[in-house]
């Protein structure tokens, strides 16, 4: 519009150059304040910390470290051990914020309305339940002693379960209660992206004489690659975080660190032993990681994803 | 023999019933067409006998066989579908053989008998593309191989020609009237296009309102029109429609006294409320006199071939085909037609009466015996 302007004027005045330079710029401007505020200038923040040795306090001087900071990171058996549970923390998210979501899909396709809103009312409280509220709610009906699950147990026999406390079972009680949030949320997706495909081609595989089964694996999974795929990047890079919550919450990182992963490690390393380098240190670590690995998932999709065209 | 048997077919979705006791035989080799407007039940009914839908109450039998509860894979039909459903992620190749894939035909016959069919229909440079990679007509045939590589005893289409331009969809008839003549499979088409049932069918059904209103030859149902519904149905431009009243002697006789075909006596008892059909071509133009009622020409349009006049008259509106060149008249004109062009139908149900006394057959050449698909 500024241009049309500028056209039927012979001769724009330098006013009206100088607009014409700027007015994009202020529509930016708010979401470039944002992105930098919030996104890039912590980020900068954080590498420069990462190279300085602070306890936080305002009176304290940082001191320069160099790469200190990383070598001893990266040699530190914590660390290791935290990478390690990060990737079990993923595996074990996968089946229940993937797999066991897409089941539901399918099973649940040709419910008729009524039960289709119940079952989606039902899956889908978890997910609006507030995380703490949750996590309390869990570790109520998973405490040793009074806990409804183990009263369960015990009365079909069997011996009560340490599910907190534990350090073989803590990180999988962790993740079942992370992936039971996000069940209703990928169930929906699913559902939705599920609903969606054209019924012709699962009519045109029916008169190809295709089975339930086959029209399924053929048909459905392959049109719902994206969601799948976008689901499971989702999964990959976030899901780790996601338990941070539960973490700490139930368990604070133990018994014995089984339950500590990178997000967590950060933020102890930041806001219980107040050395910023290091909190920084892992922030980049885990920045730089899970940046490589968006990266291939991205192609992953690029590579593997069916679209329409 | 792989011929088709309708027995008391009726579909009900909830409340509404979208096909009423239907009965339809259809013979071996036969390429029928259901031709009806939108909502009529047409693409229903084929979806029912596809077993895409389950039917409420009646009967199915392919090949003497009942196939009423059938799964539609095991019915030996072949469906092209409107909109074509071809699979998004699969090549045109991986489309055509999946059927063959799942009926567990080896990987080997698989491709040879895709690269066979895809000769037959000029599909051979195009095996690798996916689907979005093809225009609207290599779509359709594709459509077509994957309906034909499984060898169907019946060929299902479900209107595919009606996301094609006028040029595709004419070079495209052709080919699957030339392709079955060539592999005689039985057809069922549906379509809401009267020039594609016309030009197709071996025998037509018209639907109307889940029923059908006429089963014949697309002669038989253009001349002998069963009801007033299929003569406004088939016919571009309509059909002219006069009201008129059964006078003592069994003659039509339209408003103002006006006897427009005097010489034929209807079976019908005297005042009965009828309508008389003339069709466009049939009407000739005269000049007005005081005993017949007098039209106003409105708007010509000049199709290339011919012409059609829209006129206004007293109560009545008119449409006039005349061969292009021939003259049209500018003033008040009055109209004629031979008595036996004239189609009476009942006011009531509108079902076709019958002449009481037979009035000769129009002398230009009819149209031949045969069905179009043999000529």
């Amino acid at each position: 519009m500024v241009q049309t302007f500028d056209i039927t004027n012979a001769m724009p005045g330098r006013a009206t150059a100088r607009r014409v330079v700027l007015q994009p710029w202020v529509y930016l401007a708010p979401t470039l304040a944002t992105l930098v505020v919030w996104i890039y200038w912590p980020l900068i923040e954080a590498l420069y910390l990462s190279f300085f040795q602070w306890n936080m306090l305002p009176t304290a001087t940082p001191r320069y470290v160099g790469l200190d900071n990383y070598a001893n990171l990266l040699t530190l058996p914590e660390m290791r051990r935290a990478a390690w549970n990060t990737v079990l923390y993923i595996l074990g998210l996968l089946p229940l914020s993937v797999v066991l979501p897409t089941a539901v899909a399918m099973l649940t396709q040709d419910l008729s309305a009524p039960f289709r809103n119940l079952y989606r009312s039902l899956i889908f409280i978890p997910m609006i339940i507030a995380p703490i509220v949750a996590a309390v709610l869990w570790r109520w009906l998973l405490n040793d002693d009074h806990g409804l699950v183990n009263a369960v147990l015990e009365t079909v026999g069997l011996s009560p379960v340490g599910f907190l406390k534990d350090p073989s079972i803590a990180l999988w009680t962790l993740v079942w209660i992370t992936g039971w949030k996000l069940i209703g949320f990928a169930t929906l997706l699913l559902s939705a992206a599920n609903g969606s495909i054209d019924p012709g081609y699962v009519e045109a595989a029916r008169m190809d004489g295709a089975t339930r089964w086959q029209v399924i694996r053929d048909i459905r999974l392959p049109l719902l690659s994206p969601t799948i795929l976008l689901l499971t990047m989702m999964t990959i890079l976030f899901g780790a975080q996601w338990s941070f919550v539960y973490i700490n919450a139930l368990t604070g990182g133990g018994p014995l660190q089984s339950t500590t992963n990178v997000f967590y490690l950060m933020w102890d390393y930041g806001f219980q032993s107040y050395s910023a380098g290091w909190s920084a240190t892992a922030g980049i670590l885990t920045f730089a990681g899970f940046g490589v690995i968006a990266v291939l998932c991205l192609w992953l999709m690029r590579r593997f994803a069916v679209h329409e065209g | 023999m792989t011929g088709i048997e309708l027995t008391g077919i009726r579909k009900r979705f909830g409340e509404t019933e979208v096909v009423k006791d239907l009965d339809l035989s259809i013979a071996e080799r036969e390429f029928l067409v259901i031709l009806g407007p939108s909502g009529c039940g047409k693409s229903t009914l084929l979806r029912m006998i596809a077993g895409l839908e389950d039917v409420t109450q009646g009967r199915i039998a392919i090949g003497a066989q009942d196939v009423t509860w059938t799964q539609p894979g095991q019915r030996g039909c072949a469906m092209v579908f409107q909109n074509y459903a071809l699979y998004p992620h699969m090549s045109v190749a991986g489309n055509m053989a999946y059927g063959l894939k799942v009926a567990g035909v080896p990987r080997r016959e698989r491709s040879e008998r895709v690269a066979r069919i895809a000769a037959t229909l000029e599909l051979g440079a195009l095996l690798d593309r996916k689907p979005h990679e093809l225009s609207g007509g290599q779509r359709q045939r594709v459509a077509m191989g994957r309906a034909m590589i499984r060898s169907p005893r019946v060929f299902l289409f479900d209107e595919p020609l009606s996301n094609l331009d006028a040029k595709l969809r004419a070079q495209l008839r052709l080919e699957i009237k030339r392709l079955h003549r060539d592999l005689g499979t039985t057809s069922i088409f549906v379509t809401h296009d009267q020039l594609e049932a016309m030009t197709m069918a071996d025998r037509m059904v018209v639907m109307n309102a889940g029923r059908i209103e006429q089963v014949g030859t697309p002669q038989e149902i253009y001349r002998q029109p069963a009801t007033r519904f299929v003569a406004g149905f088939i016919g571009a431009p309509a059909i002219n429609m006069f009201p008129a009243l059964i006078d003592e002697d069994g003659r039509a006789m339209a408003p103002g006294g006006w006897y427009p075909c005097p010489d034929a006596v209807w079976a019908l008892a005297p005042g009965t409320a009828v309508e008389l059909g003339v069709r466009p071509a049939d009407v000739v133009a005269a000049a007005s006199d005081a005993c017949r009622p007098s039209f106003t020409p409105d708007i010509s349009e000049d199709v290339g071939t011919e012409v059609h006049l829209h006129a206004h008259g007293a109560g009545f509106d008119l449409t006039l085909s005349v061969p292009a060149g021939a003259p049209l008249p500018t003033r008040s004109f009055a109209i004629s037609f031979p008595s036996g062009v004239a189609h009476c139908f009942l006011k009531e149900n509108g079902q076709r009466a019958a002449l009481r006394h037979s009035i000769p057959e129009r002398t230009e050449a009819t149209w031949p015996e045969t069905s179009l698909s043999s000529i």
